[in-house]
């Protein structure tokens, strides 16, 4: 029985308690739903003014003394509100005067001393507000070896428009970075800063040792495909990874040229299917049809990729390839028929093939 | 003496059916905060995050989108539209028509001025044959298999695997929509941890919504019973359930209307299993497990963002289907994966997450059946003092209440989805409804299908949808 007393006594608290944390959260549902309401309503206005008068001063430089001090009775949040607003389709002249607004209204200083804050949202946030603004060139670059890899990623997210040699040397060495989300942004980054990341680059991929991430270096260079890349690919295409040796050939494949195209054909040898299936595409590519009987003789290679790469690259090869594909159809070997005769029914206007 | 056998019985049962609806309350209360902190660590990561890097990044992992479809004729269009106009830089779309018997065919090769094209591929997968491939003169990225049909859902996903070209593939069921930007939010698991080898976000009921073109353009919540207690259901098994999971090893489950998978894990996988009716959960399971048996875990990660929306059933009839369906495919894969229960070599799949989905998903069914009878009962031949009997309902259920009242607040502080507030209180109304008489109805029907699971009785049931476009139309669907 006293057991009992004790479950009733628990299980009547345990309703007020339940019923009291409904009641509260119905509440919190409603009060939000009206606050949430009725800011917007305050807001909207405000933004549409504080919208027009940056708009008029980024284009015209002509702000009036009152739009000016309206300007600055506005919110933190307002404003960031407004520059989000504006930032992504603004040109580079006009940005540079977004930068200067903000400057003035005290929002640069602000994210700046964020960027030293304990806390790592903090940081984040403070580092997404000058990607956004522009600025930061004094405190950004040190968050590039942040302990928060979501930190760590902005900042580089950060450095693509802000790339000094500096900046662009530590994020090269980035691409070994412990953190996929990292490495990621580094590539992207790398990509979008475009020709400056090309010496660098090649220096890296030259230097290369066994902590280097000679991978995503690579794949970067494919995105970037410049000649100068051509002696560090020429070493990367012995490398003993197989996936190092995949992106190299593809790399010889986007800068062509008659030294690259001499490796690609001892390349069509290599023990890994991958990287002669990577090595096939990539002379059909770069067009050198003298390759032609080689690359027929893949139709009869083990693995099925090799088959098919081969035989689209015959394809592109233009007369020359067709005519072995055509000769291919009377194999002895099934599987070279077969590769063959599919590619050979692609529609003539057809330039792309599920490459499952 | 049949009394005093009665009374024995419920003498035997009562403490043990109380002290597991407190177990299973405490660790829901666990859940709860988990999920609160979850939520606040997501929104902390994402303020002012820019998406626009992903939309135009040239190293931005592909994906192709599977969408398995069988006699959807009335919303096909729609939901490839959708599909299409999906935000994200490197897309590729699989339709793989299932044998469908309506013009599910007829219907894309018109709308999408299909051709036919050599299919060069990989058969990696064993499935059924496919009979023809397409492409679209519209889209480049849309390709539409028609092969003959499998049965079951699997063997389509596993036919459009084979067709993938895509570093990562997205699972859908043809009737979903997804949200515009929803892949550019999934794909951030991915780069953010190697070992995400799976990612699901909230899948949210469209019933009652505005859709326009295959876009939700005004979320509502239904004024339908059964919609509209589904909608409180899936935001709080999403919210609440699935987001507190990322802190507790990860989930069991990605829903097999939306989830993200590495391309290769599922290949090597083997694919869905066609011979289980829970293949999205057995393919998760088996993942988690081939990782750990690898010694090189994965993850599967779960992003509280609404990214899909599906329909429910809005007939009895339809939602017993479903949920007898899901209760058995639920014991199938708890059945087949057994060796990982409270097994340290699987880590916290195997000490958490498979316990926490035997004793509290799937075991809360016929615990909550016997505890309404014996309570029944007891009332009957006075065993129980009614006001006891009363009150312990009142905890048990207010608890659930609770949970759902939080989830709500969540949603609207998070998301802020619904904007009037005459939906908020419907939403809340449904959600306080759902627990008397629509949690009890799916309580026998999840008993339901761990009988049939038992009998080993693996064949589909049918659902009706109705389509986004016409209220009135009706097609049937097999789920």
């Amino acid at each position: 029985m006293l057991l009992k007393d004790l479950v009733f006594t628990v299980l009547i608290w345990a309703i007020a308690i339940e019923a009291t944390l409904v009641l509260v959260s119905i509440a919190a549902v409603f009060i939000h739903a009206l606050w949430f309401e009725q800011d917007r309503r305050r807001k909207q206005p405000l933004v549409d003014r504080a919208l027009f008068i940056v708009s008029k001063g980024i284009s015209s430089d002509d702000v009036e003394p009152e739009e000016a001090e309206f300007l600055r009775t506005l919110s933190f949040g307002l404003l960031v509100e407004v520059a989000g607003r504006l930032a992504p389709s603004l040109a580079l002249q006009h940005r540079a005067a977004l930068f200067n607004a903000a400057e003035h209204l005290g929002l640069i200083a602000r994210a700046e001393r964020q960027c030293r804050s304990a806390r790592w949202w903090r940081r984040l946030h403070a580092v997404r507000l000058l990607t956004l603004f522009g600025g930061g060139a004094r405190v950004i670059p040190d968050l590039l070896r942040d302990p928060s890899p979501a930190v760590r990623a902005q900042a580089v997210a950060w450095a693509a428009e802000h790339s000094s040699p500096t900046v662009l040397l530590e994020l090269i060495l980035m691409l070994s970075d412990p953190k996929p989300i990292c490495r990621f942004t580094v590539q992207d980054s790398l990509l979008r800063i475009g020709r400056p990341a090309v010496e660098p680059l090649a220096a890296y991929l030259a230097e290369a040792d066994a902590r280097s991430n000679r991978a995503g270096a690579l794949g970067v260079a494919i995105g970037l495909a410049d000649s100068r890349f051509l002696p560090p690919a020429l070493h990367a295409i012995w490398d003993p990874l197989p996936a190092v040796r995949r992106l190299a050939a593809e790399l010889l494949g986007a800068i062509g040229g008659s030294e690259a195209v001499v490796v690609l054909m001892r390349t069509l040898g290599d023990a890994d299917a991958t990287v002669r299936a990577a090595a096939v595409r990539a002379l059909g590519r770069v067009g050198h049809w003298p390759a032609a009987g080689r690359i027929a003789e893949l139709l009869s290679d083990r693995a099925w990729i090799v088959r098919r790469d081969a035989a689209i690259a015959l394809r592109s090869l233009g007369p020359p390839g067709q005519m072995l594909l055509r000769r291919s159809l009377r194999s002895t070997d099934l599987f070279a028929a077969d590769m063959a005769r599919q590619v050979l029914d692609l529609p003539a206007a057809s330039t792309d093939v599920l490459t499952a | 003496m049949m009394l005093d056998l009665i009374r024995t019985f419920i003498g035997s049962i009562e403490w043990d059916i109380l002290a597991y609806f407190v177990t299973l309350n405490s660790f829901y209360l666990v859940l709860l905060v988990c999920a609160a902190v979850q939520m606040r660590r997501y929104h902390l990561l994402g303020w002012r995050e820019s998406r626009w890097r992903i939309l135009g990044s040239r190293v931005a992992p592909k994906i192709t989108i599977v969408a398995p479809a069988y006699n959807e004729a009335l919303t096909i269009v729609d939901s490839v539209q959708s599909l299409l106009s999906l935000h994200y830089p490197n897309l590729e779309v699989v339709v793989v028509n299932d044998g469908s018997t309506d013009d599910t065919l007829p219907v894309l090769a018109r709308e999408f001025e299909l051709v036919m094209i050599h299919p060069i591929y990989s058969n990696r997968i064993p499935t059924r044959p496919v009979r023809a491939l397409y492409r679209s003169r519209q889209h480049a990225n849309l390709v539409v298999a028609d092969k003959e049909n499998g049965g079951t859902k699997s063997d389509p996903i596993n036919a459009g695997l084979n067709l993938a070209t895509g570093d990562l593939v997205c699972v859908i069921d043809a009737d979903t929509l997804i949200e515009p930007d929803a892949m550019q939010r999934m794909v951030r698991p991915f780069l953010f941890d190697d070992r995400v080898v799976a990612a699901g976000g909230t899948i949210r009921i469209v019933n009652g919504s505005v859709v326009r073109r295959g876009l939700v353009v005004e979320p509502r919540c239904p004024r339908n019973y059964l919609a509209g207690v589904q909608t409180a259901e899936y935001l709080r098994a999403f919210l609440f359930g699935r987001l507190g999971f990322n802190a507790l090893g990860g989930n069991l489950i990605i829903s097999g209307a939306f989830g993200l998978f590495r391309t290769e894990a599922l290949i090597e996988s083997g694919g869905f299993a066609v011979d289980v009716v829970g293949e999205d959960m057995e393919l998760v399971v088996r993942l988690l497990r081939a990782g750990h048996e690898r010694e090189q875990p994965q993850k599967v990660e779960f992003i509280p963002d609404p990214v899909a929306w599906t329909e429910g059933p809005q007939d009895l009839r339809s939602l017993r289907n479903q949920r007898e369906r899901w209760h058995r495919g639920l014991t199938q894969v708890l059945r087949r994966h057994g060796k990982v229960l409270f097994n340290p070599r699987y880590g916290w799949t195997g000490m958490v997450s498979y316990p926490v989905y035997l004793f509290f998903e799937w075991l809360a069914a016929p615990m909550e059946i016997l505890g309404l009878f014996a309570l029944v009962l007891a009332l009957l031949i006075g065993a129980v003092d009614f006001h006891f009997a009363l009150l312990f309902l009142a905890g048990a259920y207010g608890f659930a209440i609770v949970v759902s009242a939080f989830t709500l607040y969540l949603e609207e502080t998070s998301f802020h989805r619904y904007e009037q507030l005459s939906d908020r209180a419907r939403l809340l109304m449904w959600a306080m409804l759902e627990h008397f008489g629509y949690r009890q109805l799916t309580a026998f029907w999840r008993l339901e299908g761990i009988a049939r699971a038992l009998r080993r009785q693996s064949d589909w049931a049918q659902v009706r949808r109705r389509g986004f476009a016409d209220p009135k139309a009706t097609a049937v669907h097999a789920e």
